[in-house]
């Protein structure tokens, strides 16, 4: 069924002078889409024409509206020559494709609405910058778009209108997760517009538009597929959506996307608290899968079935594949929530489950989820109470030969590549016990005809329920049994933690109660293997907290730190970089000495992480990116994270230095209390207050594993020889240097996750700035990486100077070998203003760790408490749990304190917001908007005339972000959250005096409401 | 190392009132780099040149590309290329149309023309301002000039709306355009010591009594009031009442004057009264108005020369003033007393500006 587009072009503004003799422009607009043009009348000598035009009908198909922007495109009328193009808009029409946000299916009892007709946000207006590929910006053009949109329930449809895309990692704010379906991914393959044939008879501004137009052409058609899936699992809703652009030159250009259906459903706005009194089943779990179904009711089905049969025979049954199945067999479905079926199933002695089974799930996600072909989420963060175990970083790299894709229709040998890395991926999490990969991303690097893929993700151990993970542990060795059996006792002291104190204070937690730490919150960090059951050399030692769990020595992984995760201090962000020179050879000789580099550069870049993280005395990194880059001459991996003191694991051992020579032996006690004096520094700087006590009773490591055979598989794996540095020569007193590299300025609060754990006084009050830092130079051997990324960093800060206090959070940094001896490194960021916090905070965070620790020693002395204790371990530890959600909930947009510090909360914002992060200090999302992806190319023949390289990037990254704030605006949002740029490709001829920049930007576009002050 | 590209860009953009107003002062980048790290930046922050070198940079990208907006206030308002927040915004439009006194001294009275434009570099020498920064306050007058010179309404308002400026900024600049419209000389070497503080005084007394006093589209405010110009040719009475008006003066001062200024004064008031009269009977034709700067300067010189302080001319002119009004010429002939009041507060006025400023 087709959809209506309805265009209408109001005016123009500020257009360029086409005319010369006369000093004015006769401006015409085309409005193309699809194959249908409609042109407006021509406004003579005008520089602010206003065309007030008709309403312009297309008539399309649902699928064509998904994958074709509109284009608008200013013309100049020419009564002699060719009319010359003035510039072009395009419009992605996805986000008027969304259901109207007010009919979303809402949590309980908003079902009634639902039925009727499939209305959208459809409206679309306002004052968009005109863009030429040749000259920038070109004066603005108001328009109107609407949407009528029919619904299509037919099962072979082409189109996934409606299925909403949130480039934010998180569960959109509003909304709550019914149900996680899982990983979906696409890859389209198509010729790039700048490598045909034809490109050596046309305009650059022609090539360019092509491109312009395939590229959001694609992104949409893959958006659109992706979509498809989604519907397909069952979700009404991809989350964690990334896209990317690999542009392979002469064999093409191919787009990837990867992101988790969801079945999302609204929030009611009252307080979720009343949720909790949804005691009955049925109504619990059924309003909503049932406006699910009303949405979605004519699936296909046929594939799930099939997934069903070839599924492993589970203990309980997968109801909500049934459920979803069709609106006929109602009748065969168990109406309620499955889980607390499957709770009741189990007959579990205590009564305390039931109390459990009646709080509202947070988001579950079904046991299906193991028939997935990839168990993999892409969130970075998650429910509380989601992820059980943390295992660790799990990635996987290969080098790729490119060669032309002959059939555009079957990208095989692309898709291939990809699937061998997640396969590879899989395993890799299997064999470490985890049934899931999170906060799954992956990346290419490609030069010349050589290509590197990666994929990588943090192993974890998710709990469907936790019933699930009690039959799981019987499959698993004793200690993880004998753990899961002290989970009931954990359970109920959380649960009557939940009922009194913190469900009554935090009505307006968005991701509704929860039922949480169903596990004591040091649970997360253990392992979810045995130390000898899996193929890795590991090191494993007692939980500091529980004395029970066993726990790695180090935790690295890529989510961002869970919350209620049992922390010390400040966390501190962590860079580690390696660069490895290639030989001077092509093709597949060159795949192969990357190939054979990887390892080596993937083991030097863990080393130097780890020892980073010890020299800051922390012992666990969140948020960590890897991203290898090649180039002609080198191969450079660079790692980002953001380390934090877990008080589960063990305090880090000091590295060791160790050196051949005996001469050195003066210098080296001298480097060795160097080194022991910074980590004390550090100590003290990140507020890392040593427990003696956890020292004690701890296992040493047993290390008398053979040679092994997978040197890289798992970043935490390698330990042992982390802690030893040699410093034999040279480039190992590099390496120290880089250990005790400076520390941010005072007021800087630097980490590349969304928050920055420990803040203490100092809580995040709203945006500053949304920063961009480009770097490009010709460097000659030896490339000294270290010192222009320090320099960089430096530079970052120093251009910040003035925004002090603030916390620069989600850090990213890339690094790419455009040519052979020139490296170009950005950084992308988002500066916070902090304020201080109200004191309470703080008292409350003081006196947390105790009776956390009296509480779990109590649990290893005896095991069944009586009422009494109970209780007062409870408050306890109910206590330890709601601070920790009150210092998160304080930084998030909930709350808005009365600030004393430098940076005050606003009231309103002036303007387009855009950031990184996935929420907005200071202020609420309301409405999630669409997402927004752009893909723009600038080239110019005059770079010297336009103030030389820099000033090109310059003033396209500044239109860039200009055309996005006005896409954003006219969309009715005011803000960009999970703002990315994941490519800036420069290329540039000086002698030629000429310049093409390539940008790939995009976003989630929302409202946001800011508070007045309580 | 070669350094291609080095850019910071962010959402909002970031102004640094310091280096902008380096930028405004018209130094070049590398000046600016050694200015503010002379100034204690790189120690306050331990930064380098190099750093300080990048972040200046930065701005001055960013104010270059502004630059085209800037000359357009209303466009900055309304563009969507910089998101600027409002009071940003002020303070780029306010330090941007602010100037050198000393230089604009220096363009009044010149033809804003771009032959002038290319002298500027004299200019610049002589007011030791960097020859940018020359260029753009020409730039800025000879715009605000054009724009505002045929607009009906009020000047200061004109210049408040198409501008954006403050009213202290607009003010400044409507005497200006004032001084231009009316083409006043200011530029001769009698002149030259004249600040411009004391000529923005003095225009902004001419503009307030001497135009039309009522509004209306047809009525600008850059143009005189060419009827009381007209009727100032009605005080020549006074000249022939010379004596009469002498004697009221000489027993008014008496009592305040040192008896050397006296004698003075009593010797040589018939200079002084035919001086400040004959100027009254002359300004209706356009060559005497203007010179009615150079005109009153002379007279200034005069009694400068004569050891008068300022007070004793204040005494003076306020007695020559007041006795006039107690005449029998004047106090028949309301209409004339008018045009004498409005005479007379603007010349004595202005004397004593000039006086105080010589």
């Amino acid at each position: 069924m087709p959809g209506k587009v309805k265009v209408k072009i109001i005016a123009g503004k500020n257009l360029p002078v086409m005319d010369r003799s006369s000093d004015t422009t006769d401006a015409y607009v085309e409005v193309k889409l699809g194959s249908t043009t409609y042109k407006t009348d021509v406004c003579r000598k005008s520089l602010n024409p206003q065309w007030n035009s008709d309403w312009y009908r297309f008539e399309v198909d649902d699928s064509e509206l998904q994958d074709e922007p509109l284009q608008i495109r200013v013309m100049d009328h020419d009564t002699y020559s060719a009319n010359d193009a003035i510039g072009k808009v395009y419009l992605d029409l996805n986000p008027l494709l969304l259901p109207a946000s007010s009919l979303l299916p809402k949590l309980g009892g908003g079902e009634s609405v639902n039925n009727s007709e499939h209305v959208t946000n459809s409206v679309m207006s306002g004052w968009i910058p005109v863009y030429d590929t040749m000259h920038g910006i070109r004066g603005e053009v108001n328009v109107i778009v609407k949407i009528e949109l029919f619904s299509d329930f037919n099962k072979f449809r082409q189109s996934s209108c409606g299925v909403q895309f949130f480039c934010s990692p998180v569960i959109p704010h509003g909304y709550h997760a019914q149900m996680f379906h899982g990983f979906v991914e696409e890859l389209i393959v198509n010729d790039d517009p700048e490598y045909q044939w034809i490109d050596k008879i046309r305009t650059p501004r022609a090539s360019n538009e092509a491109r312009q137009t395939l590229f959001f052409k694609l992104s949409g058609e893959l958006q659109r597929k992706i979509g498809l899936k989604a519907l397909e699992l069952g979700g009404n809703a991809v989350v964690g959506y990334s896209q990317c652009f690999d542009l392979e030159g002469e064999s093409g250009v191919v787009v990837r996307g990867i992101g988790t259906a969801v079945t999302l459903v609204k929030l009611r706005q009252a307080p979720a608290i009343t949720t909790v009194d949804n005691t009955n089943e049925e109504t619990n779990g059924s309003p909503a899968a049932e406006t699910v179904r009303n949405d979605y009711g004519h699936q296909r089905t046929e594939s799930v079935g099939a997934k069903i049969s070839q599924s492993p025979a589970r203990f309980h049954p997968i109801p909500f594949m049934h459920r979803r199945s069709s609106d006929s067999d109602l009748s065969i479905t168990p109406k309620g929530n499955s889980l607390t079926g499957s709770d009741k199933s189990y007959g579990l002695p205590s009564g305390y489950f039931s109390r459990v089974g009646t709080l509202l799930r947070p988001s579950v996600p079904q046991d299906n989820f193991d028939m997935l072909e990839y168990p993999f989420l892409t969130l970075t963060k998650y429910p509380p109470g989601f992820i059980v175990y943390l295992g660790g970083v799990v990635s996987a790299r290969s080098v790729k030969l490119l060669e032309r894709i002959s059939n555009l229709e079957e990208p095989e040998s692309r898709d291939t590549w990809w699937t061998e890395l997640r396969m590879e991926i899989r395993s890799h999490a299997r064999s470490i016990g985890c049934n899931a990969v999170l906060a799954y991303s992956e990346t290419s690097s490609i030069c010349d005809d050589v290509c590197v893929l990666s994929a990588s993700g943090t192993a974890a151990v998710i709990g469907f329920q936790y019933t699930d993970i009690m039959a799981s542990s019987l499959d698993r060795n004793d200690f993880e049994r004998e753990k899961s059996l002290q989970k009931p006792d954990f359970v109920l002291l959380s649960n009557i933690g939940m009922n009194t104190k913190p469900l009554a204070e935090s009505p307006e937690n968005e991701n509704a109660p929860t039922f949480v730490n169903n596990l004591s919150p040091c649970t997360v960090c253990h392992l979810p293997y045995a130390g000898n059951s899996v193929p890795l050399r590991t090191t494993t030692l007692k939980c500091a907290v529980c004395r029970n769990g066993k726990v790695p020595d180090i935790l690295l992984a890529t989510i961002e730190m869970p919350e209620g995760m049992p922390c010390v201090g400040r966390g501190c962000f962590i860079q580690a970089h390696v660069c490895r020179q290639l030989k001077d050879v092509r093709n597949e000789s060159g795949a192969k000495d990357i190939s054979d580099g990887l390892p080596f550069l993937e083991y030097e870049l863990h080393r130097i992480l780890v020892n980073k993280i010890k020299v800051k005395g922390m012992n666990a990194l969140f948020g960590l990116k890897v991203r290898i880059s090649i180039g002609i001459k080198m191969l450079v991996g660079i790692a980002t994270g953001t380390a934090v003191y877990l008080l589960p694991l063990p305090p880090s051992s000091l590295p060791k230095l160790v050196s051949d020579r005996s001469t050195d032996e003066k210098k080296l006690t001298e480097m060795q209390k160097l080194l022991s004096d910074t980590v004390k520094i550090n100590k003290e700087i990140y507020q890392l207050k040593p427990s003696d006590e956890s020292v004690s009773g701890r296992i040493s490591p047993d290390n008398e594993n053979t040679e092994d055979d997978q040197p890289v598989v798992d970043l935490s794996a390698e330990s042992r020889d982390c802690c030893i540095l040699e410093v034999d020569d040279p480039e190992d007193l590099e390496i120290m240097n880089f250990l005790m590299e400076p520390r941010p300025p005072d007021g800087f609060h630097v980490v590349n996750t969304e928050l920055v754990p420990g803040l203490d006084e100092l809580e995040i009050v709203k945006n500053l700035q949304m920063f961009t830092q480009i770097w490009r130079a010709k460097l000659h051997a030896p490339y000294n990486l270290g010192k222009h990324i320090h320099r960089l960093l430096q530079s970052v800060y120093f251009k910040l100077r003035r925004m002090i206090p603030c916390a620069l959070c989600d850090l990213q940094f890339r690094v790419d070998l455009p040519e052979s001896d020139e490296i170009q490194i950005s950084i992308l960021g988002m500066a916070l203003g902090l304020g201080v916090s109200q004191s309470t905070t703080k008292y409350k965070r003081k006196n947390m760790h105790i009776p956390l620790k009296e509480s779990c020693k109590r649990n290893d002395e005896d095991m069944i408490f009586n009422l009494e204790d109970d209780h007062v371990d409870c408050t306890t530890d109910s206590n330890f749990l709601n601070v920790q959600s009150t210092k998160f909930r304080s930084k998030s947009p909930q709350r808005n304190k009365v600030q004393l510090a430098k940076h005050m909360a606003l009231r309103e914002k002036h303007g387009v917001d855009i950031t990184p992060l996935s929420y907005v200090p200071g202020g609420k999302v309301e409405r999630y908007l669409g997402n927004l992806n752009f893909f723009f190319i600038r080239e110019t023949t005059s770079i010297r005339e336009e103030g030389g390289l820099s000033g090109f990037i310059h003033s396209f990254i500044t239109e860039v972000l200009a055309i996005v704030r006005a896409h954003v605006a006219a969309l009715g949002g005011n803000a960009m959250v999970a703002y990315y740029m994941t490519k800036c490709v420069l290329s540039h001829s000086v002698h030629k005096n000429q310049g093409q920049c390539l940008i790939n930007v995009g976003g989630d576009v929302v409202f946001v409401s800011y508070f007045a002050e309580e | 190392m070669c350094t291609e590209v080095d850019v910071f860009v962010t959402n909002y953009t970031l102004v640094d009132p310091d280096i902008y107003q380096l930028w405004i002062e018209g130094h070049p980048a590398s000046e600016a780099v050694s200015i503010l790290n002379q100034r204690g930046l790189g120690n306050a922050t331990g930064a380098s040149l190099e750093l300080i070198a990048s972040d200046v940079l930065d701005h001055y990208r960013t104010y270059s590309l502004l630059e085209k907006l800037l000359n357009n206030p209303s466009k900055l308002q309304e563009q969507l290329a910089f998101q600027i927040e409002p009071q940003t915004r002020q303070l780029l439009i306010e330090k941007y149309y602010e100037f050198d006194d000393s230089v604009i001294r220096e363009l009044l009275g010149k033809k804003l023309s771009s032959k002038h434009r290319k002298d500027l570099d004299e200019v610049s020498e002589k007011t030791l301002v960097p020859l940018k920064s020359c260029r753009r306050q020409f730039d800025n007058i000879k715009r605000i000039f054009k724009i505002v010179e045929e607009m009906p309404g009020s000047l200061v308002q004109n210049i408040q709306k198409s501008f954006h400026l403050s009213e202290d900024l607009a003010k400044k600049y409507a005497s200006i355009v004032f001084l231009a419209c009316i083409r006043f000389e200011t530029s001769k070497r009698k002149l030259q010591h004249l600040t411009f503080a004391a000529l923005k005084q003095c225009t902004e007394l001419v503009m307030d009594s001497w135009t039309y006093t009522s509004v209306g589209p047809e009525y600008l405010d850059t143009e005189m009031d060419k009827e009381f110009l007209l009727d100032l040719r009605e005080l020549r009475v006074l000249m022939d009442k010379e004596k009469e008006h002498k004697h009221l003066v000489c027993v008014h001062l008496k009592p305040t004057l040192t008896q050397k200024i006296y004698t003075e004064l009593d010797a040589n008031f018939r200079t002084y009264s035919r001086a400040i009269l004959t100027l009254a009977t002359a300004l209706h034709r356009a060559r005497e108005l203007r010179n009615l700067f150079l005109d009153l300067s002379q007279m200034v010189e005069v009694w400068k020369q004569s050891g008068w302080v300022c007070k004793d001319l204040e005494r003076f002119l306020f007695a020559f003033y007041q006795c006039a009004l107690e005449m029998d010429v004047l106090r028949e002939l309301s209409e004339l007393k008018a045009t004498w009041d409005r005479y007379m507060t603007v010349v004595s006025k202005c004397l004593l500006v000039m006086y105080a400023n010589q």
